[in-house]
């Protein structure tokens, strides 16, 4: 499961490998499709916001070796797409993240999946009252598992921020969720 | 207090960003504290996984964009933009394509060179290269060949089969992309082996169906009768024996070899070797693997969105389904000379969906 990032970044921006470039595509296919979906909601533009993500990427050849952390580049260039895209389509006048509603209901995950398992629903219901950032930032560390700074140069915002967003997500879930959870220790 | 602490090892545990104490630090805070425990155990759980419908449309995608930077670039070709994804294509079909045109030259130049000695130095005779013959059967379409050695091969649609115009030297050798059924001729002394993508098969002689599509997620081989030995490219003395009526699934993209066969009770969910046995149809009792041979279109408990693989092959037709919890529902159902149209129909009435078909295009939308 571990995909040597560098490695590859050599390999597309150096040798021109397509090969690189479609494992690089498959890889952050989920993730980065949830990301730009739960911001723009619509499912098309998730996927077409993504491949012109990806085209780009291509396009900048060898200088995409002066790219040091991947993972969050990417990231943020899905952000600023799909903030971009909301700008265009929706009419919607300085846009941040504070601003917008956030869906946090993954895409691709079966429905089945989701209401197979109780504890996932009140979850998501939980999440779902968090303030958009916090939603985000608990999405980004707990489904995709990025790190603080992965985070923290994603959204602009300071390490410890992402730390406080982080606390407070579980707190609330953990508030919301407390009648849930207790029956369940029995 | 504690609480708050709690929250932080928490955060930083699913971040990674935890140390050795840290980590120790949370569990002792868990096993004190049965609240802390159980909002843990339940988020450790419900972590969602990939699944194969993900993959699938993350090919698709892939597949889409490919699509896409060479259309963009047919119409509007931009020469100076060499780093673009699309001219970078678009030089390497131009590349292929002269690659080709050179092939071509050379090889008439040789074939007349060839033509000259042949003709005039009748006792010349060159044994170290043979030439190979290929056969190719396009979507739709189904042929019927017979090797030199005298082994029967039926060739599904949208495959390919090269073979030697003459089986020399110790074992006889085939190359195969797509579905076949091998009816091969007995020879102790020179093995039969077929090379696809995941698994080559050695065979002394017997009936099988192999089906390597390298657009598959899933290659497979499927013994009828006599007995066969599949060996790996990439996995050396990891071989196995196949006994009549047992079917070989290998799935690519992984390199750890799992075995699965249908006694073992313990089934891994990360098996990508599996063995099964060969599947019968409940009314008519035909073999669901070499249905095909007998222009049969037959699926058992098949998810629809490998179903939809088949058809596109059999009937010619690009299928996409927009439709969820339809992909993933299996159907069994046998057809015989039905139109693509009529396939719909049958599959229609076992779980309902909806479709349109557009003849000229012959692309099929099911929502």
């Amino acid at each position: 499961m571990t995909l040597d990032i560098p490695e590859l970044q050599r390999n597309i921006a150096l040798h021109r490998s397509e090969e690189a470039f479609k494992t690089l595509f498959l890889h952050f296919y989920k993730p980065l499709t949830n990301f730009s979906y739960s911001l723009t909601k619509s499912e098309e533009a998730a996927e077409e916001i993504y491949s012109d993500v990806m085209l780009k990427l291509w396009d900048l050849g060898i200088a995409l070796q002066n790219i040091n952390n991947l993972k969050s580049y990417l990231y943020r260039a899905i952000k600023n797409a799909s903030l971009n895209y909301l700008e265009k389509y929706h009419k919607l006048k300085s846009i941040d993240l504070d601003s917008i509603s956030v869906e946090i209901l993954p895409l691709h995950d079966s429905e089945s999946e989701i209401l197979a398992n109780e504890f996932n629903r009140f979850a998501m219901i939980a999440v779902q009252s968090l303030p958009p950032k916090c939603q985000i930032v608990y999405k980004l560390i707990k489904e995709d598992g990025l790190s603080y700074k992965d985070v923290s140069e994603i959204l602009n915002i300071s390490v410890n921020t992402v730390e406080g967003h982080m606390v407070n997500a579980l707190k609330k879930l953990h508030k919301s969720l407390g009648i849930f959870l207790q029956p369940a220790q029995n | 207090m504690q609480q708050e602490r709690f929250y932080q090892l928490l955060s930083r545990k699913f971040a990674n960003e935890a140390t050795i104490h840290e980590l120790d630090e949370l569990n002792r805070i868990i096993n004190s504290d049965s609240q802390c425990k159980a909002l843990y155990d339940n988020l450790q759980q419900s972590k969602s996984q990939d699944d194969f419908v993900i993959q699938y449309r993350a090919n698709r995608a892939f597949e889409l964009l490919e699509k896409k930077a060479f259309r963009s670039n047919e119409n509007n070709i931009n020469y100076e933009q060499v780093n673009s994804f699309a001219a970078y294509k678009l030089k390497k079909k131009n590349y292929v394509r002269k690659v080709f045109i050179y092939t071509a030259i050379a090889a008439s130049i040789l074939l007349v060179c060839y033509t000259l000695i042949f003709f005039y130095q009748p006792k010349y005779t060159s044994k170290s290269v043979l030439p190979h013959s290929e056969i190719v059967t396009l979507k739709g379409q189904k042929s019927k060949i017979t090797l030199p050695d005298g082994t029967q091969v039926w060739l599904n649609s949208d495959s390919k089969i090269s073979y030697p115009e003459k089986f020399e030297g110790t074992s006889r050798e085939v190359q195969l992309i797509g579905e076949a059924f091998f009816d091969v001729a007995h020879n102790k002394n020179k093995p039969f082996i077929i090379h696809t993508k995941e698994m080559n098969i050695k065979v002394l002689g017997t009936a099988f169906n192999v089906k390597a599509y390298p657009q598959d997620n899933i290659s497979e081989a499927a013994l009828i009768r006599g007995s066969i030995e599949v060996f790996f490219p990439n996995r050396p003395n990891q071989n196995l024996i196949l006994k009549p009526n047992e079917k070989l699934e290998v799935k690519s993209t992984s390199n750890n070899l799992n075995v699965k066969t249908t006694n073992n009770t313990e089934i891994q969910k990360t098996a990508v070797i599996a063995i099964n046995p060969i599947s019968f149809t409940k009314a008519d009792s035909i073999i669901v693997e070499t249905a095909w041979k007998s222009g049969k279109l037959v699926f058992d408990s098949k998810p629809f969105l490998y179903l939809v693989e088949d058809l596109e092959r059999w009937y010619d037709v690009t299928i996409v389904v927009e439709n969820e919890p339809l992909k993933k529902k299996l159907f069994t159902a046998s057809f015989n000379n039905e139109t693509i149209e009529d396939v719909l129909r049958f599959l229609k009435l076992s779980y309902p969906f909806n479709y349109t078909y557009n003849k000229e295009t012959k692309k099929v939308k099911i929502y």
